[in-house]
């Protein structure tokens, strides 16, 4: 009773300290205010657990390609890789010594270096593969799950060798063991790369063909003999 | 519309004071009221009754401060809305409703002394209030008369929730000690 007395006269206290009191500074927003603090503590221990799982899920299902922790020489690789492809070459043009070399894996005629096409890129048979613009060819190659952080950038029109590469200073720089996980940087359904510049991503039968390298330029020899004008990544 | 013009309205008897009150201090009193009043719908309705009590208040009365008047209406009708609730929730309590009830209908022997006493400890308050630092003196009204929680406080005043409650405790000291040496007995 005595207290109940001393908040009424308190609410009887002089108007202008009551208006003093709106000077005070404004209470911040207090978000969740209504709910219990044990329960706020518990909570964001559950949420952080569900962001950890998630995370964990994410990156072990490849739904998150940027964040995969790839293993073996992927140090020097592009982290975000995408890949492009280009036209077969004009089968008007014949690609000396090509169909020989590619069907029965023997080396690249002219520098003489290039591995059979069963070859895995594990580097450069035939000595460094002198790349112009990014990074040589790597793969990550896992166990049974291969990750190809090869080439990416973009279809250049009417842009394959004319075959004489090979002749003069092709080399072969292994196979592209590409995959399961893809031939860029998503695991979509295939798609084709086209004249107008479309990624091309996560094409598996081009898994297992050989990657030329030309005069820094970088080719992938299809099994019809045609090539693919593979452009490193600048980005 | 400046507070002179609503009190005005509220004498010439037009309805469009109670709109003029709701637009200027309808959310001060809901924040005084819920400060009071965890329910929402009961805060609303303390405010409603606020624009209600001020309607048949005025005239006769003229208000110096209109906020002051609005906000202690408000604040008297939450705290009797709070206790209301609190003696319903005391074990199913019809007792204590029925009493309350009949509250109203009793006159109290000691209520014109109590009325008097509270005014006059109202002004011992106020003075001490008045002789304290600007902070003590918002943080009790924020705390006494808005009866805002020491976690409002605290992010109010950039304290600690602890420099509040001794802040307070120190407070109320001095208070229980110029309430003695004024000589109001509590």
């Amino acid at each position: 009773v005595r207290q109940d007395f001393l908040l009424q006269a308190i609410g009887e206290i002089d108007d202008s300290l009551i208006l003093d009191a709106e000077q005070a500074p404004a209470a911040p927003v207090r978000v969740l205010r209504s709910v219990p603090r044990r329960w706020r503590y518990w909570g964001g221990l559950a949420a952080a657990l569900v962001v950890c799982i998630g995370l964990w899920a994410g990156i072990a299902s490849g739904v998150l390609p940027g964040l995969r922790i790839g293993s073996e020489s992927s140090a020097t690789a592009p982290t975000s890789p995408s890949c492009s492809g280009g036209a077969p070459a004009p089968s008007g043009e014949p690609i000396p010594g090509d169909a020989a070399s590619a069907s029965n894996g023997s080396p690249g005629p002219g520098g003489g270096t290039g591995p059979s096409s069963d070859e895995s890129f594990s580097g450069n048979q035939s000595g460094p593969a002198s790349p112009s613009a990014s990074a040589p060819p790597s793969e990550v190659d896992g166990a049974g799950e291969s990750l190809i952080l090869l080439f990416g950038g973009w279809y250049v029109p009417g842009n394959p060798p004319d075959g004489a590469f090979k002749e003069e200073n092709g080399t072969v720089l292994g196979t592209l063991a590409c995959p399961a996980w893809g031939f860029g940087s998503t695991n979509d359904a295939p798609e084709t790369g086209s004249e107008d510049g479309t990624l091309l991503t996560n094409v598996p039968e081009y898994a297992g063909l050989t990657v030329w390298e030309a005069d820094g330029r970088y080719f992938l020899e299809l099994a019809d003999g045609s090539f693919l004008t593979l452009i490193p990544r600048t980005d | 519309m400046d507070d002179a013009k609503i009190i005005d309205l509220y004498w010439a008897r037009s309805q469009q004071a109670i709109a003029e009150s709701e637009n200027k201090y309808g959310a001060y009193c809901r924040a005084v009221a819920s400060n009071i009043l965890p329910r929402r719908e009961d805060a609303e309705e303390c405010v409603n009754d606020t624009w209600l009590r001020s309607w048949n208040a005025m005239p006769p009365q003229r208000p110096r401060v209109l906020q002051a008047f609005f906000g202690k209406l408000t604040r008297n009708l939450s705290l009797d809305r709070w206790r209301h609730l609190q003696a319903a929730k005391r074990g199913g309590g019809q007792v204590e409703l029925a009493l309350d009830e009949l509250e109203e209908c009793v006159s109290d022997p000691a209520g014109v002394e109590d009325a008097l006493d509270a005014q006059e400890t109202a002004a011992v308050i106020s003075r001490f209030l008045a002789a304290l630092p600007d902070t003590d003196r918002r943080l009790f009204v924020r705390r006494y008369w808005h009866l805002e929680d020491i976690g409002t406080l605290a992010g109010r005043f950039q304290m600690s929730e602890s420099q509040v409650k001794s802040r307070l405790h120190r407070i109320r000291k001095r208070l229980k000690t110029v309430l003695q040496e004024e000589g109001v007995a509590l």
